[in-house]
């Protein structure tokens, strides 16, 4: 709880210095963000196609999200966009099959910002491995408005790596997989990828995750949350 | 890729959805909601208000309200709208067989997917006529009072006097007459108070009917059921009773009436059938026949169904009929087997079918033997075209003596079709593998149908020749909009439905049983049995069933249409008799159905 309210001050005072209005209304719902279980929180599951994972060198080819309401993935919130990259999208094309010249149609980074954070006020954030991408959202907020914001996140792979020691079950490698884990829930494997896909795959894998942790009842988010 | 492709490329692989635009499909996938239920869990309780519920991933179980099994559904199943279990639509509830994700469509949006697309109205509307018709069989026992009444009632003033009574109901010709004060019913009368209250009481004719009548009589609400109306003669030993709707009366019904509208159920019927004593009673019967088809139809029962019920009813003919030509011409001297052929063996008949029919004898029989089967036969076909079941124009009828032979002589048939192929008598002998035993010696049957089908599943010769004869009716390619559309580029101004549509699926379905020597003759079956084989796979199986379904649905809509107009159906309709959604319906059905002939094409190397 002590985690919480330095998160929500810290969000609180990052929302008054915020020039962006879009950043600033998303750190001010941040920082009084109600958070209950899984049907009275809602929730964005977000993935971001990445040129590499080095944030000091790579970029964000595309960005793809999906809501959660009352526990239900939203299909008609999907969204999906191309961003414009600086730098040629090198040696990670043949992974996102995304060639330069389609990339370069894609929306600025800004703009794609603001959609995405305008979206994503007043939500929890849901990531498969969030680390990685949130380390490259701030390193974006930070050119784009000059500051850092704060992320109230469910890690799906976090979460069920916690389950898996709780429960004592051996984890091998590459059993934190996106598609492993979803496998051991019958969730349909997606053979194609992109930000929308894995953005929904998470969606999915949440709403499994939580019926597990939560078998005759609705998940109590608090304990699985982790802050940015 | 655009925002709900995702979800809209799947519903475009599940029926009815795959025939929706893309436009339809992203709207419709925009308004879902995915939810994960993991094993066991529920998903609703009562269907009642659960909208519509797409299978993304795993098995659902939908149960009764006592958790006891109805039905499973899987990947790219629908449940939460109404469904029919065995002839009953129920209320039910879901739960997860597996891991499951669902894609819940709310019931709101589901009503206005339905409004905005007539295809989807149709496909959940067959249901939704069931929904009303069993609720009115769980609330007013399926008939009720206000449909059965046809006859204006009858009816006299009170201060009217029994001579004008009695002069009334004989000009009317009406064994009961009820008895008005104003708008108000007060009493009734019938033949039998006029016998008892007013000759052996040796009242005056002059007396006011007031006061023989019965007062304020029991009445029947124009809502009640059947069933309840019936009980309550039975108990009260009515005959007639008033039938009111807000206290005025709108008719009479009789006991008999009810029953009449009882036995409209094809299968009380059937039992009606083996109740009459000569073939004229049946030909009274046959001519229900039109009307019990029509409200089959329109009360959306499913083809596969409509076509079993009506072969029910011909085989219960026909086996009446065989049993009074033994009463009139003996004993059968030796045991054999009546066989029905095409579509009675199939049990796919619809409104009217030409007969086929053949015998089976179990050895060569003695002239004698043989003049005994042909009056037989003689008088059984001429019964059959009495009772509408004209005869076959190519003459595959047991009243022909080719087709009254012994099971070794039939043997030698398929022998010469199997050994000896030409095109011709491939097509002529097709009809042969469809065979079902109506009466008599089934194992006689069984025989030569197992005969047959091994000999032709070894010859490679003769199933190219049924290959290349599967390919002989073809499914036009597409419409115009006064025109069918054909393959050598000319175009008609109608179709037959049965020769364009349905014979090709049955060909291609039979083919495939003699591949796999499957002798059930019923297509459904032969699909399913076929799966089972592994000669045929799901994805497959469930085109051709779908088309087949699609296409007779059409065929019969048709039908019945035609006969409450009065004419006789056909097979042919007109193309501007198409509606923009048959003529996209056929064109997806008959892709299916191109699209399995031009498989076997490359199968066989025939085209």
């Amino acid at each position: 709880m002590l985690q919480r309210r330095r998160h929500g001050r810290r969000c609180h005072k990052l929302a008054k210095a915020c020039a962006q209005p879009v950043l600033s209304n998303y750190l001010d719902a941040c920082a009084s963000l109600d958070i209950g279980n899984m049907e009275n929180t809602p929730l964005i599951s977000v993935d971001l196609e990445l040129t590499g994972m080095d944030k000091g060198h790579n970029e964000i080819i595309s960005m793809g999200w999906t809501l959660i309401d009352r526990g239900r993935i939203q299909l008609g919130s999907n969204r999906y966009m191309l961003i414009n990259a600086e730098r040629s999208v090198g040696s990670s094309a043949v992974i996102h099959e995304l060639l330069d010249s389609e990339v370069a149609q894609g929306r600025s980074l800004e703009t794609g910002l603001e959609e995405l954070f305008d979206a994503a006020r007043g939500r929890v954030w849901v990531f498969h491995h969030a680390g990685l991408d949130i380390s490259f959202l701030r390193k974006a907020c930070e050119s784009w408005a000059g500051l850092i914001p704060g992320f109230i996140v469910l890690d799906t792979m976090r979460i069920e790596y916690r389950m898996r020691r709780r429960r004592e079950m051996p984890i091998r490698q590459g059993d934190l997989q996106l598609g492993q884990i979803r496998n051991s829930y019958g969730l349909p494997r997606y053979t194609a990828h992109n930000a929308l896909i894995d953005a929904l795959a998470t969606a999915e894998l949440m709403l499994a995750i939580a019926s597990r942790l939560e078998p005759d009842g609705i998940l109590e988010l608090n304990s699985h949350l982790k802050f940015f | 890729m655009q925002d709900v492709s995702l979800a809209s490329e799947f519903l475009h692989t599940v029926p009815p959805f795959n025939s929706l635009e893309w436009d339809e499909l992203r709207t419709l996938a925009s308004k879902l909601e995915a939810v994960y239920y993991p094993r066991g869990k529920s998903i609703f309780s009562s269907s009642s208000g659960a909208g519509l519920a797409v299978i993304r991933k795993g098995a659902v179980r939908l149960v009764d309200a006592e958790s006891r099994f109805l039905d499973k559904r899987s990947e790219g199943g629908l449940f939460g709208h109404g469904i029919y279990f065995h002839g009953e639509l129920k209320d039910y509830g879901a739960e997860a067989e597996e891991d499951c994700l669902i894609w819940h469509l709310a019931e709101a949006e589901f009503a206005k997917l339905r409004e905005r697309n007539p295809l989807l109205s149709e496909y959940f509307s067959s249901h939704l006529k069931t929904r009303l018709s069993a609720a009115a069989q769980v609330q007013h026992s399926f008939t009720q009072m206000r449909d059965l009444q046809r006859r204006q009632p009858v009816t006299i003033d009170c201060n009217a006097s029994i001579r004008e009574a009695a002069k009334l109901m004989s000009d009317k010709n009406v064994s009961s007459v009820l008895v008005m004060r104003g708008p108000d019913l007060v009493g009734i009368v019938t033949d039998k108070d006029l016998r008892v209250r007013v000759l052996a009481a040796d009242l005056e004719s002059d007396t006011a009917i007031e006061r023989v009548m019965t007062k304020e009589p029991t009445t029947l609400s124009a809502d009640a059921g059947a069933d309840a109306a019936l009980l309550l003669m039975m108990r009260e030993n009515y005959h007639h009773l008033p039938i009111v709707e807000g206290g005025k009366p709108l008719g009479l019904v009789t006991a008999g009436d009810i029953l009449r509208s009882q036995s409209e159920h094809p299968l009380r019927l059937v039992r009606d059938i083996h109740k009459k004593k000569s073939v004229d009673e049946l030909v009274v019967m046959s001519r229900r026949l039109p009307s019990l088809f029509e409200r089959m139809v329109t009360l959306g029962r499913d083809v596969e169904q409509i076509g079993r019920m009506v072969t029910h009813i011909t085989d219960a003919f026909t086996v009446r009929l065989l049993q009074f030509a033994e009463i009139e011409h003996g004993r059968p001297p030796m045991p054999y087997a009546w066989i029905a052929f095409g579509s009675q063996a199939r049990e796919e008949q619809t409104a009217r079918s030409d007969q086929d029919n053949g015998i089976i004898l179990e050895r060569k029989a003695s002239d004698e033997e043989a003049e005994y089967f042909s009056k037989l036969a003689q008088f059984v076909c001429t019964g059959l075209d009495r009772l509408g079941y004209v005869y076959c124009p190519g003459e595959v009828m047991a009243r022909n003596a080719r087709w009254r032979v012994s099971l070794a002589r039939w043997k030698r048939h398929f022998d010469n079709w199997i050994d000896e192929p030409d095109p011709k008598s491939v097509m002529h002998s097709s009809i042969f593998f469809d065979m079902r035993c109506v009466h008599g010696e089934a194992h006689l049957v069984e025989e030569l149908l197992e005969y047959a089908t091994t000999r032709a599943r070894e010859n490679r010769i003769f199933r190219r020749f049924m290959a290349a004869n599967v390919l002989h009716h073809r499914p036009p390619l597409g419409f115009f909009r006064r025109f069918v559309q054909e393959d050598d580029g000319s175009h008609s101004e109608g179709l037959n439905l049965k020769h364009r549509g349905i014979v090709p699926i049955t060909d291609l379905v039979r083919m495939r049983a003699l591949e796999a020597g499957i002798t059930e003759p019923n297509t459904f079956r032969r699909i399913e049995l076929a799966v089972k084989a592994g000669m045929m796979n799901e994805n497959d199986a469930s085109s051709l069933r779908d088309a087949l379904i699609l296409i007779n649905r059409i065929r019969l809509g048709y039908q019945a249409e035609q006969m409450s107009a009065g004419q006789d159906p056909g097979n042919f309709v007109p193309a501007d008799e198409l509606s923009p959604l048959m003529r996209r319906n056929l064109k997806a059905a008959f892709m299916l159905v191109v699209e399995a002939q031009n498989a076997l094409a490359l199968r066989y190397q025939v085209h």
